[in-house]
């Protein structure tokens, strides 16, 4: 398992506690980096000091979003040539088909929907680090 | 000939027939009548003969009697003188009274003959008194044969030796041959036996002449007889004319020749007195001439009648020949009259035919003859043509209905344009009445701005040859009413030839109402045009916001859902100690109803997609898909043990995704309420329906349903379940049957409590 931040973009206080909490009870050790709003997301890749941080293993994205909404913030990252392989996962309660095949369009490297059960969450945010944060090999090592 | 013939009339074919056999008959009658002339002729001929023969025999006669006179005076008995010079003059007159015959007839053409005889007379008149007596008889006898040969001339030249009758011809010899000659012979015998029997004495060569004399005369006397005899096989009636005379001349004949036998020929001595000798020859000459006499009359008689004959013949024959001609005209005629009377009545009824009358008859008699044949044919094809018209007569009249009754204006024009039908359809569509039209221009129905181009159109429809055409084709045709007001119309225009022309009819209607009707429709599709898109906009504002409030329904009621079971979660997990059963089994309860909640909104969320959803329709293999189905069912509880029976090769058109969520909605469900049935079964098959669409049905024998309730089942959020007997939120059958619509489909199902349930479904 890398030391490499996890970049959450979560504007939802509960979501981003529960999150959190998944994390800890998965024993996911990470850093976790929270964005609140779109804006935020990007600004963590593009704005002040933006090259001073460290590129996120994964970023978790929640689709709708205050200011700029998830999809936008994704467009933009992949539109960087500096972030364009940056591993994006779409981490959201919407299941709207159109969401799914316009998140992959724009080169989302995976789309999870957040279960109500919490139950499930916890098990999907296991495999989600075992997967990303463990297995997964980035494109970038800085 | 037979060309030259055609011409004439019957009248004047009979004329020229009844020429030509009048031509043929009166050169017959010619024939006949001149063949019969002539033997007329012939027999008036002979009877100018026999007239003449009579004064010829007294001559003879009388010189025969002047030869026996003159032998007396001659020899000096001169108290015979008186009576010989009184004879003489009885020889002058027979002498005259031959003149006389001759004039009256030239044409026997005796007159060089007779002037020889009468001249051999006048000579022996002027010389008898100085001859001796010898000299006298051969003068006188060389005189009575002159006359003897006379006689034979004038029956040579008046045919009477040629006669081809037996009865003329005989009694014609006997007059002109046979007696004269007998007659001769006796006078000799007179004047020979009176001049022996003076003498007293006679030598054996004077009795054989004498005696050859006598048996000459016997000879003639058996001739005669011989020949009357013939004449009375042809004519007994004869018999009695001649009997008498004949008789007597026999028999005084008979008695002559005895005397001259036993006094002359027979006597040693001739002591006979001369004179009564003579007498008694005398007696038995006049006898002989008054036979001659008769036999002469006869001879006349017969010739007469024989004439009489030939001319009645003759007349018999021309009367005969003038009435079979006329009975021949008379039955021409009548032909002719029957043939006219015929053709008359034939013709009669032709011409009532031609005026129109097809009930005339030729009015003919039964029996059947060349006229009644025509006269039955042109009777039955009078019966026909009758037939014919008054089907014709029909037809038009049921012709004459429909263009009456016809609603539609129904106008015929000839060729000029001129108005030939004007019908009751043409009056209510236009305001004239027929009476007014007629004969009019068509020029006056319509606007007069479309009349030249209307003309022009008329024109070129003629020369077309084309039989109809719908003249509304052409937008916009107008007609023009009596008032002057337009109004649009549809016509169909027709040509069709009678008699050698072009007749042009056209139906037409008036489609103001029509028209009206159609632009009212015009102007209600706009405004439902109109209507329909605002409507549209409305829908398509609303399903926008539908889609957003679903969206937001997505996340913004699941994410607090979350929180509550998570942050529950949490409080068992980490201050489980501080929490009694009670508030764990509160936490276990929230926790269940928020995930029950989020089932909710998931079907909800399903639900509110099919509806929206757009549908692509293509082959569906449904077994496939329930295959794929029952997989993931059986996944879900690997445990569980259904028996399944799927039929292979269920295909049919619609959506996949949503024909996936029917299948994963019914079996999920039969799944479910099978799931405390111990050997649960669950069947998929094809519907055999007589709908035509496709049908199927999913079977389960698991806890089935009242159908009391059956109304329920397909409301959203409608159990007839306790959840916490079989899960779940009402909504999926909503769904199934929201899917079935959508594709035209039925959905209904049977079931009873206990006994499981069926739904079918049709696509």
């Amino acid at each position: 398992m890398n030391n490499q931040t996890v970049l959450l973009v979560e504007d939802n206080p509960d979501d981003e506690a529960l999150t959190l909490r998944a994390f800890k009870k998965n024993n996911i050790f990470n850093e976790l980096t929270v964005a609140r709003d779109g804006q935020e997301a990007l600004d963590y890749f593009f704005g002040e000091g933006a090259s001073e941080r460290p590129a996120p293993a994964v970023v978790l994205l929640d689709l709708k979003l205050p200011k700029i909404d998830g999809l936008e913030v994704l467009r933009r990252i992949r539109a960087d040539p500096r972030t364009r392989l940056q591993p994006i996962v779409i981490l959201t309660s919407s299941r709207e088909e159109q969401d799914i095949i316009t998140g992959y369009s724009l080169g989302a490297n995976s789309y999870i929907r957040k279960p109500v059960d919490f139950s499930q969450f916890m098990e999907a945010i296991r495999q989600l680090g075992l997967y990303w944060l463990v297995l997964n090999v980035p494109p970038v090592s800085k | 000939m037979y060309k030259l013939l055609t011409r004439f009339s019957l009248t004047q074919k009979f004329m020229i027939l009844g020429l030509t056999a009048f031509v043929l008959v009166s050169a017959l009658t010619y024939l006949l009548v001149s063949t019969a002339d002539e033997g007329i002729d012939f027999v008036r001929h002979e009877i100018k003969g026999s007239e003449s023969l009579v004064p010829v025999m007294s001559l003879l006669q009388t010189v025969q009697q002047h030869r026996g006179l003159s032998s007396l005076v001659l020899s000096g008995k001169n108290e015979v003188v008186p009576l010989w010079n009184a004879k003489r003059k009885e020889v002058d007159q027979a002498v005259e009274a031959i003149d006389a015959v001759n004039k009256r007839f030239p044409e026997l053409n005796l007159s060089n003959n007779w002037h020889a005889v009468k001249g051999q007379w006048q000579k022996l008149k002027a010389d008898v008194a100085g001859l001796s007596p010898q000299e006298s008889f051969h003068r006188h006898t060389a005189l009575t044969e002159s006359i003897t040969r006379f006689v034979s001339l004038i029956a040579d030249n008046s045919n009477i030796t040629y006669d081809p009758t037996v009865e003329s011809y005989t009694i014609g010899q006997i007059a002109s041959v046979n007696m004269p000659m007998s007659t001769e012979f006796m006078g000799h015998m007179r004047a020979f036996g009176a001049v022996l029997l003076g003498q007293k004495n006679a030598s054996e060569s004077e009795r054989a002449r004498i005696d050859i004399y006598a048996g000459m005369a016997q000879q003639e006397l058996e001739k005669l007889n011989l020949t009357l005899d013939k004449i009375y096989a042809v004519n007994p009636e004869l018999k009695s004319v001649f009997k008498a005379s004949h008789q007597e001349m026999e028999s005084k004949v008979k008695e002559a020749l005895k005397l001259v036998n036993e006094q002359i020929v027979s006597s040693k001595k001739l002591d006979y007195p001369s004179q009564q000798y003579a007498a008694t020859l005398s007696s038995a000459i006049d006898a002989q001439f008054a036979f001659i006499r008769v036999v002469d009359e006869q001879l006349y008689i017969s010739l007469n009648a024989q004439a009489n004959r030939l001319a009645t013949k003759k007349y018999t024959i021309l009367i005969i020949v003038v009435l079979l001609f006329a009975l021949c005209v008379a039955v021409a005629m009548a032909v002719m009259r029957g043939i006219l009377i015929q053709v008359r009545s034939i013709t009669k009824a032709l011409e009532s035919i031609a005026q129109g009358d097809l009930g005339a008859r030729a009015d003919m008699p039964h029996t059947p003859n060349e006229f009644v044949q025509i006269a039955r044919s042109f009777d039955s094809m009078a019966a026909a043509l009758q037939a014919r018209q008054s089907e014709a007569a029909r037809a038009e009249a049921r012709f004459a209905n429909i263009v009456n009754l016809a609603s539609d204006a129904i106008i015929s024009v000839d060729e000029d344009q001129r108005i030939l039908i004007f019908n009751y359809g043409a009056e209510l569509i236009f305001g004239y009445t027929t009476a007014e039209m007629l004969g009019q221009p068509l020029d006056r129905l319509l606007p007069e701005r479309y009349t030249e181009a209307h003309r022009g159109h008329l024109r070129q429809f003629g020369a077309e040859r084309q039989t109809t055409r719908h003249m509304n084709r052409r937008p916009d045709i107008f007609g023009r009413r009596k008032d002057g007001s337009e109004f649009f119309a549809e016509a169909n225009i027709s040509q069709a030839m009678e008699n050698g022309k072009q007749v042009f009819t056209v139906i037409l209607r008036d489609i103001s109402a029509r028209k009206q009707a159609e632009e009212e429709i015009r102007q209600l599709n706009v405004n439902l045009e109109r209507r329909v898109l605002e409507r549209t906009t409305e829908l398509q504002a609303a399903n926008q916001e539908l889609e957003a409030f679903s969206y937001s329904v997505s996340h913004d009621l699941r994410a607090p859902l979350r929180a509550i079971d998570g942050f529950s979660q949490a409080l068992l997990e980490d201050y489980a100690d501080k929490l009694d059963d009670q508030a764990r089994d509160y936490l276990n309860r929230v926790r269940t109803a928020t995930q029950r909640m989020g089932h909710l909104i998931d079907d909800m969320l399903t639900l509110s997609r099919v509806t929206r959803a757009e549908m692509r329709r293509e082959t569906v293999d449904l077994s496939a898909l329930a295959a794929d189905v029952i997989a993931e069912l059986q996944k879900s509880e690997p445990l569980r043990r259904v028996d399944w029976h799927i039929e292979s090769g269920l295909v049919a058109e619609g959506d996949a995704p949503l024909l996936r969520v029917v299948l994963v909605n019914l079996l999920g469900n039969a799944w479910k309420f099978t799931g405390k049935t111990a050997n649960a079964q669950i069947e998929f098959g094809a519907l055999n329906n007589a709908e035509g669409a496709p049908g199927f049905f999913v079977r389960d024998n698991g806890a089935g349903y009242d159908m009391a309730y059956a109304d329920k089942l397909f409301g959203a959020f409608q159990r007839l379940h306790l959840a916490s007997d079989f899960p779940g939120t009402g909504i999926g059958l909503a769904t199934v049957q929201h899917i079935v619509h959508r594709h035209g489909g039925r959905l209904w199902a049977e079931g009873a409590v206990g006994k499981g349930a069926t739904f079918y479904f049709t696509l």
